[in-house]
């Protein structure tokens, strides 16, 4: 217990610490860093308005109305602005590239366990925030455009999908990323691929899908459950027990199994290493 | 020209270099985004909203040539990349012009990626029964106008970028997000509520990705849209030219 708080007492000093950089570096770049915030509402805003222009026009898609699918889309948007916030930096997500790279060697000479340090590194609440801001703004105006009730069961339901985003798409992540422990070069992007891949589907209502793929992209390829199940379950479109629960399980499932990959990958690392740097710097 | 073929040739045998598992990643990404936007035709066409007057036929083949196309319709030179880690000095110890030199390298890089995505676009389509024969032939003129374009907008975002001081990410980051909308590369413009489609194809950005296919599946009609595209790539071209030469005194590379 003792250790745990320790832990726990180190990790929040780390976050207090890359926060710190993170506002020192906007405060220092403002001009950088107000194109990047800029950038970031442009692309949040460009990621939803395909689907809700097709949405307008079509009355609703896949199921939704035109309203429940910018609902939809928040959500989305909402979960991905999180998991941007605390994962952006330093390819803490896409960590095939660091695996890849060799670049966990800068990590294991830290005087940090590894998953602290992944845990923190990423955090950029300042340069960061922008899709989550522009997702919660969106969320605020889906919910009263449909009347919503909020409860504060339904706001807790709300976080916990939205903290299951994130751990769906980290357990994805991590899990196909442990391959570039064995072909570094050709594994290197592959947590980008499978994030990209996320983030292309996930983004579209799965309704009128052949039940085989449906399936497939709620169990092997879980981006139907990132968003689009816990967007009908929000809505009160989905009410079985099991419906709720399965992003939560398969979540469960793929951080466990990511989790094994890459402690094994990383046994390979510590005998085999990955050395791509050439001396003046380049890498091969 | 020997020289531009034997550069593309080049880039053509390097974009295997780093094997099967670094390319299929690339395809697998696109392929299931085709079937997405597919479902998503066949979930409208489902529900039984209103067409407008687009066939299910069209959109699809809208899509599945956007898709196979891509590398055609979003011209992207390795500019932005070369510039952020400073391969683009190399550039200026050749005997060529730099832009040929860029040009040479993109050509080369698209024969992989056509080659490889034409079969699962043909075999999708053949499964959702689209019928492949075209509406106009016209775009043919059409998509070589819109490489030709895309070539100097790229060039136009990659002046844009030394502007920025290499903000390349989040040039990069900007420039897909406006791309995927503003293109018509994801959605036809005909597919658009409020009529902006029919604004949107006309402007620099919305025929490169959008314009040819639209001509191909009959969409929209070819006369404005080639008039536009040949309007365009007589205007940027020599915009893209000047602001290259006027910008390569402030590049900056971090190399590496």
């Amino acid at each position: 217990m003792k250790g745990a708080i320790s832990y726990l007492k180190e990790l929040f000093g780390l976050y207090r610490l890359y926060g710190r950089m993170d506002l020192q570096w906007f405060l220092q770049d403002s001009r950088n860093s107000l194109i990047l915030l800029a950038v970031d509402v442009v692309l949040g805003v460009a990621d939803l308005a395909g689907l809700m222009l097709l949405a307008v026009r079509f009355q609703g898609v896949g199921g939704f109305s035109a309203r429940e699918v910018l609902f939809f889309l928040a959500f989305y948007e909402t979960g991905n602005g999180f998991l941007t916030m605390l994962f952006c930096n330093y390819n803490v997500l896409n960590i095939s590239r660091r695996v890849g790279r060799g670049q966990l060697d800068h990590m294991l000479i830290q005087p940090r366990p590894l998953a602290m340090q992944l845990l923190a590194e990423g955090f950029a609440p300042v340069s960061g925030c922008g899709k989550l801001l522009v997702g919660l703004a969106v969320l605020i105006v889906a919910c009263v455009g449909l009347h919503m009730r909020i409860t504060p069961v339904w706001v807790l339901m709300l976080m916990l999908y939205v903290i299951c985003y994130g751990a769906l798409q980290i357990g994805q992540s991590y899990l196909w990323g442990s391959l570039a422990f064995y072909i570094p070069a050709a594994f290197e992007e592959i947590s980008s691929v499978i994030l990209d891949l996320n983030g292309a589907v996930g983004r579209y209502p799965l309704a009128g899908l052949p039940r085989w793929l449906a399936a497939g992209l709620c169990t092997v390829l879980p981006v139907g459950l990132t968003a689009y199940l816990p967007a009908r379950v929000l809505l009160g479109k989905v009410q079985t027990p099991w419906q709720i629960a399965l992003p939560f399980a398969v979540a469960a499932a793929f951080l466990w199994g990511a989790g094994r990959a890459f402690r094994r990958g990383m046994r390979r690392y510590l005998t085999h290493s990955c050395n791509r740097y050439r001396d003046m710097g380049f890498r091969n | 020209m020997k020289t531009f073929w034997a550069t593309a040739r080049m880039c053509m045998v390097e974009k295997s270099y780093f094997g099967l598992g670094n390319l299929i990643g690339e395809y697998l990404l696109r392929t299931v985004g085709l079937m997405v936007m597919l479902m998503v035709w066949r979930s409208l066409a489902l529900q039984g909203a209103d067409m407008q007057g687009l066939s299910l036929n069209q959109l699809m083949m809208y899509t599945i040539l956007t898709t196979v196309l891509r590398p055609l319709l979003d011209v992207r030179t390795p500019a932005s990349d070369w510039l952020h880690d400073g391969t683009v000095l190399s550039l200026y110890l050749r005997p060529a012009p730099v832009l040929s030199q860029l040009a040479a390298y993109t050509v080369g890089g698209w024969c992989l990626p056509v080659a490889i995505m034409t079969l699962p676009g043909l075999l999708t389509g053949v499964t959702c029964g689209v019928d492949f024969r075209p509406a106009s032939l016209l775009f043919l003129p059409s998509l070589v106008l819109s490489v030709a374009e895309g070539f100097a907008v790229d060039f136009l975002f990659a002046c844009l970028l030394i502007r920025l001081k290499n903000l390349s990410w989040v040039m990069e980051c900007l420039r897909t997000a406006l791309c995927a909308l503003l293109t018509g590369a994801v959605i036809p413009f005909a597919a658009l509520p409020w009529g902006i489609g029919r604004f949107l194809a006309l402007t620099p950005l919305g025929t490169l990705a959008g314009a040819a296919p639209a001509i191909y599946v009959g969409l929209e009609s070819p006369g404005p849209i080639l008039l536009a595209q040949a309007c365009w790539t007589v205007l940027l071209w020599p915009l893209a030219i000047w602001r290259f030469r006027r910008a390569r005194e402030k590049m900056i590379s971090y190399g590496g």
